[in-house]
């Protein structure tokens, strides 16, 4: 077991999950703090902007109809017409004295054409912001025009102070709301962590609670439920089936054991001890056997047979089933009828199928009543073979047949007679190797037996 | 009086940022004076708004004539500004008479 990870703050989901939530959270209302500044403040500067721009090209039109006179003139109007009381003019000579104008000097600082400025500005002997913008004229002339923006600059200070503070409170509120997504997260988690545990701890009953909400943590757990109980399935059926092998083999084992140690203490002759050898001998082949037949189906059911399919006609291997079990089924006075189509083509393993049939015509020989008839038919349908067995005797009550085809079920009729347990298990497997079905049905009395093969074998995952 | 400085100038640097980098500068000259807030633009513009009344083809209405006492009567109160607002608007009166309501 590798030694606990130490909690990291970086290495948690949760963390990691709430901290992208605060970023995309803060960055969203960044975003638009920058949006709403530059729809309202922005548009103050702009505005601003226009109206000294308009101004500059009325004041350029007078220079080229009238030169000086005409611009000192049109100065003079604008500032004597200046309503809103917000214009800064000031033009200038080539040494920067004043010409005319509302501003007592040329600031030192402010001598690139084209570039606007932040002006410093005493109306009235009150401090005030004018935002302006330098000209170069011909003749060494330059024209400074502007507008005061205290009243503009204080509604943008205010705007400012709002979406700051707003972004304050945006940060504050990712950082609640990253708290309660990473506690959402770890509670979610939780469940899941703790039936994780529960179950590497041995409870395989715990299961995943589900909020009821339906949503994709629900379908989460669902899914994790789901697998857990397909998993619980599985290790009942491997618990059962380590069960079955014990039990089953146990009394072999134990009766191979007795014979030979009572033969070591009794057997009077060499003769009894052979013939004490060789039943205890037969005894451990029936094991071995047993064994056999379980790797055949595990390996059958590990679809690594399917390599070797090909089509193939079954009459000759079925008749071959058909000609061995007849003197089988004479020895006990059972009769053996069948019906064999002279072609029964399909895409498999034709020995399978064979072992298969065998098996379904060995239990209706086995378990048919003396003087009783068991039959062999098979029928060719365009979907594929349909094997049928029938027999006459006791057959398997409705409620016990679905888990006839399990490994070592062996049905209450069947107790004292001889078998595994295995054989209806491996047709089965092979039934579902070739993508075919096994039918067990009621044959009042008795039962029938029914195997469907396709003619091509799909893929199928056992 | 350091974290007004401080915060004044942080919001400078931002609005700079944000009005078209390069486009704003923030001068750092001695104030300058606006001298239309004085006494003597007043006196100036009040000589103004009387050559337009008497080269008027129609006498002024009634508001211009209000608006250019009260404005001469506060430049005399030393009000130049409120002043010389008020002959502005008097001005603007006088110059569209013409183009009626």
């Amino acid at each position: 077991m590798p030694p606990p990870r130490r909690f990291h703050y970086f290495h948690s989901a949760g963390i990691r999950f709430a901290a992208t939530y605060a970023g995309l959270l803060a960055v969203s209302g960044a975003a638009l703090a920058m949006f709403l500044w530059w729809a309202t403040a922005g548009l103050l500067d702009r505005q601003t902007e226009a109206a000294i721009a308009t101004d500059a090209l009325g004041l350029s039109e007078r220079w080229a109809d009238g030169g000086l006179r005409s611009l000192v003139s049109a100065i003079g109007d604008r500032l004597a017409g200046n309503v809103d009381d917000d214009a800064v003019y000031l033009l200038a000579d080539s040494s920067y004295a004043q010409v005319t104008g509302n501003l007592d000097r040329w600031p030192p600082s402010m001598r690139q054409s084209g570039q606007f400025y932040e002006l410093q500005v005493v109306r009235g002997g009150m401090r005030s912001l004018a935002r302006v913008q330098a000209y170069d004229l011909p003749q060494g002339y330059h024209l400074l025009i502007g507008r005061d923006v205290v009243v503009r600059s204080q509604l943008r200070q205010l705007l400012t102070d709002a979406l700051l503070w707003a972004m304050v409170i945006v940060c504050g509120l990712a950082w609640i709301g990253a708290f309660v997504v990473r506690d959402m997260f770890r509670r979610t988690l939780a469940s899941v962590s703790d039936t994780a545990q529960a179950i590497a701890a041995g409870d395989l009953t715990q299961r995943v609670r589900l909020t009821g909400r339906g949503d994709e943590f629900d379908q989460l757990a669902e899914v994790i439920n789901d697998m857990l109980d397909r998993i619980g399935r599985l290790m009942e059926g491997v618990r059962q089936v380590s069960n079955a092998i014990a039990h089953d083999l146990r009394t072999p084992i134990a009766r191979a054991r007795t014979r030979l140690e009572d033969a070591s203490l009794h057997a009077e002759s060499p003769a009894d001890l052979h013939a004490a050898i060789e039943r205890a001998t037969a005894d451990l082949d029936g094991i071995v056997a047993v064994f056999q037949a379980l790797l055949r189906i595990a390996e059958i059911e590990a679809g690594s047979r399917r390599a070797a399919f090909a089509r193939v006609d079954l009459s000759p291997p079925l008749a071959g089933v058909a000609e061995l079990y007849e003197a089988v089924a004479e020895a006990r006075g059972v009769t053996l009828e069948t019906n064999l189509p002279d072609r029964a083509p399909i895409f498999g393993d034709a020995a399978l199928v064979q072992q298969a049939v065998a098996n379904l015509v060995d239990n209706a020989v086995k378990f048919s009543p003396d003087g009783g008839t068991a039959t062999l038919s098979v029928r060719v349908r365009p979907s594929g073979i349909e094997i049928e067995v029938t027999d006459r005797g006791q057959g398997i009550p409705a409620d016990e047949r679905q888990k006839a085809t399990q490994r070592f079920y062996r049905g209450e009729a069947a107790r004292h007679t001889p078998g595994s347990g295995l054989g209806l298990a491996l047709v089965q497997a092979v039934a579902q190797l070739h993508g075919g079905t096994l039918r067990l049905e009621d044959a009042a009395p008795g039962l029938r037996a029914v195997l469907n093969l396709p003619q091509s074998a799909g893929v199928v995952t056992i | 009086m350091f974290r007004q400085i401080h915060r004044t100038q942080t919001m400078t640097i931002l609005l700079c940022l944000l009005a078209l980098a390069g486009r704003c500068a923030l001068a750092q000259d001695q104030p300058s004076e606006v001298t239309t807030d004085s006494a003597a633009y007043c006196t100036k513009l009040y000589d103004r708004v009387q050559q337009l009344r008497q080269a008027a083809p129609a006498p002024p209405s009634r508001e211009a004539m209000d608006l250019t006492a009260e404005g001469q009567h506060m430049c005399d109160e030393g009000l130049a500004r409120g002043g010389v607002m008020r002959l502005r608007r008097a001005l603007h009166i006088l110059l569209h008479a013409d183009d009626g309501p």
